[in-house]
């Protein structure tokens, strides 16, 4: 943030000054001529930054009525300002502290399986040899990445529900008692991880597999030149070129971890797994849309960003101590 | 190239457990689909084990479909925000992209930390939604348009793909005489094919899939996009009639109707992917973000 700041004065200054006569370019020293070469492409970059201002950086201001009794209709000016009330009262409500939790619990069990599987699958990929059956193989398991949870959510429902579900034919072939599964919360969580990574790892497999395609193909030469089985091809060679990768999708992740997958969580709970499955994002929904509470689900708004701002920022220093070169900023 | 006896089982024991993975993820779609033209009778009788269905019916579809139907005008809209967002959005991140692939551009850090920072924290839920409040966009047709059209993550792929494109060929073309403009679309713009439909294809997806904007900014019906429709068809078990405009007749069987439901909102992205896949390989390189 601190570093932002500079380049947006840059960038403000250019854009007041391309209106200037030639007399004054002539005038002004190298820096500003070295500016004036590019007067294009800040132009080029004036629509994206006022994008950004309005709808990332204008809700910033927004957050201040977490620490306010905010009122719709008195509008900011007009309702009073409550300190640190709205986070006492969320740290006290039972409510709260289950949906924190859960979040945290979701997001590093999916951590596990959402980050792993994709590098595996890859790799997998990477090995197969026959070209149609690559692209097919490729082509189906990307497939749920490009339906909604809507969709998905729907389908998941079709394949549990107690009477027509092919979940509960396959438990009462093998002899169990056929039961409505997203209503109980033994098994709400480990739905959501394992739905969670057959939508999504497929897709999120592309990045190594792009990643893996621009390895050098002459170290792979080599390592067979020098007897490496297969196997160790991928461990000492593929692995190694593709740990860049690896590392920036982690801290992304890591910057993630607050939000625990809003879009499936709101397509799959229900009442009856609240308590194992509400997570910050529903919670903040529920307390501020629907029930118009907007100060307090505004205090979890701001709990939540700032954990995951400081997650992301641990997590790329530790990368940059494990590896100087790595990191994303 | 001769494999060793341990390297062929693992050949093998890879190509199994991929089509196993793979049968996995693609069954419950080919579920829904024959569910959605299995008539009612034939679904009962196997008790809903249709995944060969002897005998087909286009029922619910018609039932769906019919003109005026709220589904029909979700459908409309649907299609006109995804259209002008996608358009808007790769306008958003192709200017930006490319403008900060220039390595030489005084102030380029600080501008990509401006980016970047979106990505790591976001005002929330409820700030965003305060914010569109005060900017009157509540309840508009613009919206679900504006708030998607902009992702930083986007234009990192985007800039990377720009940044791969040899300096050379810039530097030539501008020696030549080329405006910096005519640089961008005569040369930069056509060999960034790759990048620019699977970037435009990732905003396509967002505008087409999403159902929490609406909730959070529509609550017109008549403004809402396909997908809302489709989450209150598959809630209710019941339909209610006034959401599918059913004037005088027995909505059909429940199920057959959310899985057609299902088929009719899903279908398009699922034609459309395949089609851009060939991009994917080269078009997705996530280069470094820091540039």
């Amino acid at each position: 943030m601190e570093l932002a700041t500079p380049g947006t004065s840059a960038g403000e200054t250019t854009g007041k000054t391309t209106g200037k006569t030639e007399r004054t370019r002539l005038k002004a020293g190298p820096r500003f001529r070295r500016i004036w070469k590019f007067k294009l492409l800040y132009v080029l970059l004036l629509p994206a930054l006022l994008w950004v201002l309005v709808f990332d950086y204008l809700p910033l201001y927004g957050v201040s009525i977490a620490f306010m009794d905010y009122n719709v209709i008195q509008g900011f000016s007009g309702s009073h300002w409550a300190g640190l009330k709205h986070f006492r009262a969320l740290f006290e409500s039972e409510m709260f502290v289950h949906a924190f939790k859960n979040t945290l619990l979701i997001s590093l069990y999916k951590m596990i399986s959402g980050f792993i599987a994709p590098i595996l699958l890859a790799l997998a990929l990477n090995e197969i040899r026959t070209r149609w059956f690559k692209k097919t193989l490729q082509t189906a398991v990307y497939l749920p990445r490009f339906v909604s949870w809507v969709v998905y959510g729907g389908i998941i429902t079709l394949l549990l529900s107690p009477e027509t579900g092919i979940i509960n034919k396959v438990i009462g072939w093998f002899g169990g008692t056929p039961a409505y599964l997203l209503v109980q919360p033994a098994y709400f969580r480990t739905i959501l991880v394992v739905t969670d990574a057959m939508k999504e790892m497929g897709w999120a497999a592309i990045i190594y597999i792009a990643a893996i395609a621009g390895l050098n193909p002459e170290v792979y030469e080599a390592a067979v030149v020098d007897g490496a089985t297969r196997f160790k091809r991928i461990v000492h060679v593929t692995l190694p070129g593709i740990a860049s990768t690896i590392i920036v999708i982690f801290i992304l992740r890591v910057g993630f971890v607050m939000s625990a997958g809003l879009d499936q969580v709101i397509n799959l709970y229900n009442p009856m797994v609240f308590e194992v499955g509400d997570i910050l994002d529903t919670y903040i929904y529920r307390i501020g849309i629907e029930q118009f509470n907007l100060s307090l689900a505004a205090a979890a708004d701001v709990i939540k960003g700032v954990i995951g701002l400081a997650l992301v920022l641990a997590a790329n220093r530790i990368a940059k101590r494990i590896d100087p070169d790595s990191g994303i900023f | 190239m001769k494999l060793t006896r341990g390297e062929s089982a693992f050949a093998t024991t890879n190509y199994i457990v991929l089509t196993l993975l793979t049968l996995v993820i693609v069954l419950p779609f080919w579920y829904v689909i024959t569910v959605s033209i299995t008539p009612y009778s034939e679904f009962s009788a196997k008790d809903g084990m249709v995944l060969f269905p002897t005998s087909f019916s286009f029922e619910y579809y018609t039932y769906l479909l019919k003109k005026g139907s709220l589904i029909y005008h979700a459908y409309g809209n649907t299609i006109r925000n995804t259209v002008a967002g996608v358009l808007l959005a790769l306008f958003l991140t192709t200017t930006v992209a490319y403008a900060l692939a220039e390595k030489r551009l005084p102030g380029r850090k600080g501008i990509i930390l401006i980016f970047v920072f979106t990505m790591l924290f976001k005002g929330g839920m409820i700030p965003t939604y305060i914010t569109i409040q005060q900017l009157g966009l509540l309840n508009t047709n613009y919206v679900l348009i504006l708030v998607m059209a902009f992702s930083a993550f986007n234009m990192i792929i985007m800039k990377s793909f720009f940044e791969s494109i040899p300096e050379s060929l810039r530097e030539s073309a501008s020696l030549d005489g080329a405006s910096e403009f005519r640089i961008l679309r005569q040369i930069i713009l056509p060999l960034s094919m790759p990048a620019i439909a699977s970037v435009g294809l990732l905003y396509m997806v967002v505008y087409w899939n999403d159902f929490f904007s609406a909730m959070l900014y529509v609550s017109d019906w008549n403004k809402a996009p396909v997908q809302l429709v489709l989450r209150s068809i598959i809630a209710s078990s019941s339909l209610p009639p006034e959401l599918l405009e059913t004037a005088g007749r027995t909505p059909p069987p429940t199920v057959g109707i959310q899985m057609a439901a299902i088929v009719i909102v899903a279908l398009p992205m699922l034609i459309i992917y395949p089609l851009i896949q060939r991009y994917f390989d080269q078009g997705m390189m996530v280069g470094s973000v820091k540039g």
